[in-house]
């Protein structure tokens, strides 16, 4: 394995750096502009078939929709609230409020399967028809990022113990913390686009 | 001692890989974009036999070139080992990752290939069969390179240089473009539309992310190598 750089390259912990806005900026606007892209397609297909779209959109049932918005702003809410907590260094308390928001998050993951099981057992699946495409394809593409989102929240709740030990820790815990917050309300934004297109336009 | 010799020589293996696909694969292989998931088997074997001569050359050179996928693999390996602690965890998925992409990009071009060889005799449905099963092997086997891209993004976002190696939008450029072949999934299950393997989504927008990943990549996997040199250098002269 060749050697590793030297202390003046590959200094750890290099405090400019930590200082820095996260780049998880870039992942979150490539995503947003992914989903925007997966919308605008959406509704280019929707002009060709309206009413036939109307039709599948009313076979959705917008109360369960409405209920996942809620909990998602709510776990969102929660998020936030760890995140300003945790900046200002309060971590036992973050991290509490983080495993409220993971409790709360967990009833979007619980409707969700409900919702698949119930359309699947009505007959409607991805081959439905079109609108079941999209449906399928962006609440599932969705979960993927919900998934992985509870899953961030979990690590940020319980994550190393010995977090407040050195500023250095404290410092790179606050950059997850933000990260994950910030991947949390675009999760958070993205069902509020998804439950609009899907679930109010045309029902 | 020299660590880095030969890596700057072998990381053009990206942009061979990324021309000679393109040529290969895209423009002599009739791929790009590709024949629609629509068509019916009487109409897809029509046009194969019309294309079958450009079909084998490209398919017969995009075998070879697939190859320098896995050399490139390599040096991206070489350049994390760099930035590795603890273990090498990463840096092996990465390798594997990439190995496995190479066949990815090997063997459906054999499938490609036996449809384009005897088109005229081949009953159009088992044509058909060859086609779709070369297309599902190259799309819908997105994990192992999602595997690899995912091990790259998470160790070069790991270096802490104020300067580091791998720019961190790279990092999460590349992760992105990873998971994003999520998407592939729905291939299977539709026949036309912007998920279909010709569509909008599922070829145009996977596939362009696909390429100007190996782009932006290959041009900081070369910034990274001499990186590595220059602090190299840096140090001998102290020494």
């Amino acid at each position: 394995m060749p050697p590793s750089p030297g202390p003046e390259a590959g200094s750890t912990g290099n405090p400019r750096r930590r200082t820095r806005t996260p780049a998880i900026w870039i992942f979150l606007a490539l995503d947003c502009a992914s989903f925007g892209l997966f919308f605008q397609v959406f509704m280019v297909e929707r002009l060709d078939q309206a009413a036939f779209f109307d039709a599948s959109a009313r076979q959705l049932d917008a109360r369960l929709g409405f209920a996942n918005a809620c909990i998602l702003i709510t776990s969102s809410w929660l998020v936030a609230w760890a995140t300003r907590v945790g900046m200002a260094g309060r971590v036992a308390e973050a991290r509490r409020l983080l495993w409220a928001a993971l409790v709360v998050g967990a009833f979007f993951g619980v409707i969700k399967i409900w919702e698949y099981a119930e359309k699947i057992g009505e007959g409607i699946t991805v081959a439905a028809n079109d609108f079941f495409v999209f449906y399928f394809a962006l609440t599932g593409l969705h979960l993927l990022h919900y998934v992985a989102g509870m899953i961030l929240l979990a690590v940020l709740a319980t994550g190393p113990a010995r977090i407040g030990d050195t500023a250095e820790n404290l410092a790179r815990y606050k950059i997850w913390l933000t990260g994950g917050g910030l991947y949390w309300h675009m999760v958070d934004l993205l069902w509020i686009f998804i439950f609009s297109i899907l679930y109010l336009v045309g029902a | 001692m020299n660590p880095y010799r030969y890596l700057k020589a072998l990381a053009w293996s990206g942009p061979i890989l990324l021309v000679g696909t393109i040529l290969c694969w895209g423009v002599l292989g009739h791929n790009i974009p590709p024949y629609s998931t629509a068509l019916e088997a009487e109409a897809l074997a029509a046009l194969v036999r019309e294309q079958a001569l450009s079909i084998r050359i490209g398919m017969v050179l995009q075998m070879p070139v697939s190859v320098f996928y896995f050399v490139w693999g390599v040096v991206i390996s070489k350049v994390m080992q760099t930035l590795e602690r603890d273990n090498d965890v990463l840096s092996t998925l990465q390798l594997w990752g990439a190995g496995f992409t190479t066949l990815v990009l090997v063997i459906p071009c054999a499938a490609w290939l036996t449809v384009a060889y005897r088109p005229d005799i081949m009953e159009p449905r088992m044509l058909q069969m060859f086609h779709d099963f070369g297309w599902f092997f190259f799309d819908v086997a997105y994990s192992l390179t999602t595997m690899q891209f995912l091990a790259i993004g998470i160790c070069f976002l790991s270096d802490e240089r104020e300067e580091p190696l791998v720019a961190a939008w790279v990092c999460w450029f590349v992760m992105f473009v990873g998971v994003s072949f999520a998407l592939l999934s729905l291939m299977p299950l539709v026949y036309d539309g912007p998920f279909s393997r010709a569509g909008l989504l599922n070829f145009w927008v996977e596939f362009t992310l696909f390429f100007l990943m190996m782009l932006v990549f290959s041009i900081a996997l070369f910034k990274a190598i001499n990186k590595l040199e220059a602090e190299r250098h840096a140090a001998q002269s102290r020494a």
